[in-house]
């Protein structure tokens, strides 16, 4: 499979600069690559990762030309990645009057109308000019403005979730975010008698299990590297680490039968907190799982570590002040960033600008964030049920999380922001943790 | 041959049948004490707990929300087990320590491991051996009790013991 740039810059548009924070920049188009005629447009580049935005309205041409079977099967991955954007409101096709089979896929052909009618804000349209190769395209429904375009050669049925993750993946870089999301997976804990450790894409695409264990597993991990998972695992008698790699699983108990939330820096050291006195530390752990240096020890609680990319930033959990409290260890020492209630589950953005973590509330756990710059708390989820275990992706925007808002607990997506989030259908699943299993 | 004489037989034969099965489950059910050279008539009986000495085992102790501390109830229980963990120097018990749902998983398990340790604590104060004592966290992992509900929470928050047989770890 090759895939082709039907455009070299990245075309968006203001539509909905009333709840955006854009960022406005002028550029040329650029369309001679591959003969199209495209005229050039003033455009205006557009990043979404402001606070406060709302979501985009979406529509799907049916695709024109092309193998049917793989016309179809790539139209419903694109529906599957769309699905799970908390920045995409993906419209019926009911929706649309006249239906959304165009005559043309490209250019002025189009018929936009129906689409403002039906309020989108972006279409895509996709073509099979050729056996094997597919045009995507996103436009602005009301500018008619080029937004993201790419060709695909030589595809076969089995190629083609790729095409919908790199296309999508495209898309959200349009936006200034990353396209990690598509190129992601994440490892969970699935619900059941024995729960166990599976990954999948966030799509619920490549679902395979890990462990097969009795018990509970807890806590997942990924190596950088994605090729190992940490977990902890309760038995009928031992709480023991387990490290998943190359299709094994190595598990090692300590003497206080305590371990808990195994964490990888990005040099692929393992960091957990363990009972080595009788209250659990940090410690980071040797190539022999056992503890080589500690980072955190006192007579409280100290739990659940989480790095940022660098691995100068670590966020934990203490009860040294009475409550489960949100620490900071960095260079300057250990600092406290929550004051009140209960708070849990922290992660840090990998970027080390933001903590996301877990507080109880009336109504059950809800998601907040503070900025590490400014201090500042903000709520991101409002439930109903329980929110917990916040994991941030790799870039920093997109925050999986578990919640019981529609009964049994499963996992959803929601941005940094804490736009409405979407359930990931994955079935029955706690403990989200992300990992890059795939190279840009 | 007359009907009471097969009657005798018959009753023979099933008795011969019961010691049979009885004596063949006898050494299933130390298998560790197998490996030292068959069954130990004096282990069994050293580790056989009466009808009496299982209620007090499996008494449960119960704690406040977020709390480790053992109250009075609490510390009466752990006497009545005190007792007799020391009475049964072969026996081991395995102290798990629960909670209710309303933590988060992670925290829970760091809870539920203090809930442990101060039982056993308490109990190493009332004179138990270390060696006769474990300790395991599930925290909310393993509810007693199902519910979204002060009762359920209450049941929840608690330490259980289990016989544990074997050797220590």
């Amino acid at each position: 499979m090759s895939v082709s740039p039907l455009s070299h810059t990245i075309f968006c548009v203001p539509h909905r600069l009333r709840r955006l924070a854009v960022v406005l920049l002028f550029v040329t188009a650029v369309w001679p690559s591959l003969g199209y005629g495209q005229t050039a447009n003033g455009m205006i580049n557009v990043t979404i990762t402001g606070s406060g935005q709302g979501r985009f309205k979406m529509a799907l041409a049916q695709p024109i030309g092309g193998d049917p079977a793989m016309a179809s099967q790539l139209q419903e991955l694109m529906r599957q990645n769309l699905a799970i954007l908390p920045i995409v409101d993906l419209l019926p096709d009911a929706a649309i009057l006249g239906g959304t089979a165009l005559n043309a896929y490209q250019g002025d052909a189009i018929d936009f109308h129906r689409f403002q009618l039906a309020g989108a804000n972006y279409v895509v349209t996709t073509g099979w000019p050729a056996p094997g190769t597919v045009e995507l395209r996103i436009y602005d429904a009301f500018s008619r403005a080029l937004l993201v375009g790419k060709q695909f050669t030589g595809l076969a049925a089995a190629t083609l979730p790729k095409v919908a993750d790199r296309f999508c993946g495209s898309w959200l870089e349009s936006l200034h975010l990353s396209g990690d999301l598509f190129r992601a997976s994440l490892a969970f804990v699935a619900a059941g008698t024995n729960r166990n450790v599976f990954a999948a894409r966030p799509t619920g695409r490549d679902k395979r299990q890990i462990t097969n264990l009795n018990g509970q597993c807890m806590s997942p991990a990924w190596s950088p590297d994605a090729r190992s998972i940490a977990f902890t695992h309760l038995s009928n008698r031992y709480n023991s680490l387990g490290v998943w790699s190359g299709g094994q699983v190595r598990t090692q108990r300590y003497p206080g039968n305590l371990v808990i939330g195994p964490f990888y820096l990005a040099s692929g050291q393992l960091v957990a907190s363990i009972a080595v006195k009788p209250s659990p530390g940090i410690y980071l752990l040797g190539s022999n799982l056992q503890p080589a240096q500690t980072l955190v020890e006192d007579n409280s609680i100290n739990t659940s570590p989480r790095f940022d990319r660098s691995g100068s930033r670590m966020v934990f959990v203490s009860d040294r002040y009475g409550s489960p409290q949100i620490m900071l260890r960095d260079g300057s020492g250990i600092r406290r960033l929550t004051t009140g209630g209960w708070n849990t589950d922290p992660t840090i953005s990998p970027d080390g600008t933001m903590v996301a973590f877990t507080r109880q509330t009336g109504g059950g756990h809800r998601l907040f964030r503070i900025d590490l710059t400014t201090g500042m708390e903000t709520q991101i989820s409002f439930g109903p049920g329980s929110d917990e275990q916040p994991a941030f992706l790799t870039d920093s925007y997109f925050v999986a999380f578990t919640s019981s808002r529609a009964g049994a607990k499963q996992l959803y997506l929601t941005t940094k922001d804490g736009l409405e989030p979407k359930p990931l259908p994955l079935g029955g699943a706690t403990f989200p943790a992300w990992g890059l299993t795939e190279a840009p | 041959m007359s009907v009471t004489r097969m009657l005798q037989l018959a009753l023979l034969c099933a008795l011969v049948l019961v010691a049979a099965v009885g004596c063949s489950k006898k050494p299933m059910t130390d298998p560790a004490g197998a490996g030292g050279g068959g069954y130990d008539p004096a282990l069994d009986a050293a580790r056989s707990l009466s009808e009496s000495e299982r209620v007090i085992l499996d008494e449960k102790v119960y704690f406040a929300f977020d709390s480790y501390e053992l109250n009075a109830a609490a510390q009466a229980v752990l006497q009545r087990k005190a007792q007799l963990i020391r009475s049964k120097p072969t026996l081991k018990v395995l102290i798990e320590g629960h909670c209710d749902e309303r933590g988060t998983q992670e925290y829970n398990i760091a809870l539920g491991n203090r809930r442990a340790q101060a039982v056993q604590r308490y109990l190493m104060n009332m004179g138990v051996p270390a060696m006769q004592l474990e300790t395991i966290s599930y925290g909310e992992e393993r509810p007693a009790a199902m519910g979204h509900n002060e009762n359920a929470w209450a049941q929840n928050r608690r330490a259980e013991f289990k016989a544990v047989w074997g050797a220590i770890q």
